[in-house]
């Protein structure tokens, strides 16, 4: 079964496994503006620039430099390079694109720093992408893309909402749920400071001042 | 969050300890926590291994685990919020503001 860590050499609490086996499950559909097909090809882009894997990629070299960005350079990203984003990438679909590569960094991150291969991508479901048209009620300029107010790391895919569901499905098994956020002396394995003190030196190696 | 749990809590720690890794944080396990992160952002899997080894004797098994699934969740974050271009508002800036000047920390964007 995938993402069953009973042979790791340390604990994996089975929730952060069961996260995700729906993460997979979610990246293989069609998603709102990118099929299945396309949002491995993504992933896979995405992986190959962040570890230096050699892949054949799919996508449209445009397409694929978007990618890149996000996963291996994304601190360099600023309002005017959102701007001139190419044809074949429009504001909502560039979105999706952060969402899904975001979330197989998580991922990824996840095994290496465990010492296990990285996860098999899963094979692409067929189907159309729903190309669900973004929320009416965002907010536009305060950020590099438009979100749902108020403008917050909750909100940061907004446009998309599935994005924003799967991320928050992922973080909260990994992290904490916004109810456990709000206890100072939350405990697992690791207490609340421990938690934060890898948080804050995990940013401060990626340079993202969040 | 760091500075209102550990303060929420009465926990004395030191944030010179993210930017500095030579600087003990003072919170259990802290420097051990932070060769970890920093050795799975690295290239080398025997000294991941070795950090892993040595978070496990000093904070458990299972602490490793919870360890690595916040290093991969935080991969995410800090990529949602740095393509979606998140601004770091005036009112979290100004509540930080002591923290950031003991540790070191300069807003990127």
């Amino acid at each position: 079964m995938a993402f069953d860590f009973a042979a790791a050499d340390h604990a994996v609490r089975p929730d952060i496994g069961a996260a995700m086996r729906r993460d997979w499950a979610r990246l293989a559909a069609p998603g709102t503006w990118w099929s299945g097909f396309d949002r491995i090809a993504i992933a896979a882009e995405g992986r190959t620039a962040m570890f230096g894997t050699v892949a054949a990629s799919p996508l449209a070299e445009p397409v694929g430099r978007v990618v890149r960005m996000v996963a291996a350079d994304s601190p360099r990203i600023d309002a005017e390079w959102v701007a001139t984003l190419p044809a074949e990438v429009d504001v909502p679909a560039y979105v999706e694109i952060i969402g899904i590569v975001a979330r197989c960094s998580a991922v990824d991150f996840f095994h290496r720093a465990l010492g296990l291969d990285l996860p098999e991508l899963p094979e692409p479901h067929g189907g159309e992408p729903s190309r669900r048209p973004p929320p009416d009620d965002v907010v536009v300029g305060k950020s590099f893309v438009p979100m749902v107010a108020p403008v917050s790391i909750p909100q940061t895919v907004s446009l998309v909402p599935p994005e924003t569901e799967a991320w928050q499905d992922l973080s909260d098994a990994t992290y904490m749920t916004f109810r456990d956020m709000e206890r100072p002396d939350f405990s697992r394995a690791l207490h609340r400071t421990q938690i934060e003190l890898v948080a804050a030196r995990t940013s401060q190696v990626n340079e993202c001042f969040y | 969050m760091l500075s209102w749990s550990a303060d929420s809590t009465g926990i004395t720690w030191d944030p010179r300890g993210i930017t500095d890794p030579s600087i003990d944080t003072k919170l259990a396990g802290g420097s051990e926590l932070v060769a970890f992160v920093d050795a799975a952002h690295g290239t080398d899997p025997a000294v991941t291994a070795a950090a892993r080894d040595r978070v496990a004797a000093v904070l458990g098994s299972a602490a490793v685990g919870d360890a690595a699934g916040v290093i991969g969740n935080f991969n995410q974050m800090n990529r949602l919020a740095d393509a979606t271009g998140m601004p770091v508002g005036p009112g979290s800036l100004r509540r930080t503001e002591e923290l950031r000047a003991r540790a070191g920390i300069v807003p990127f964007h």
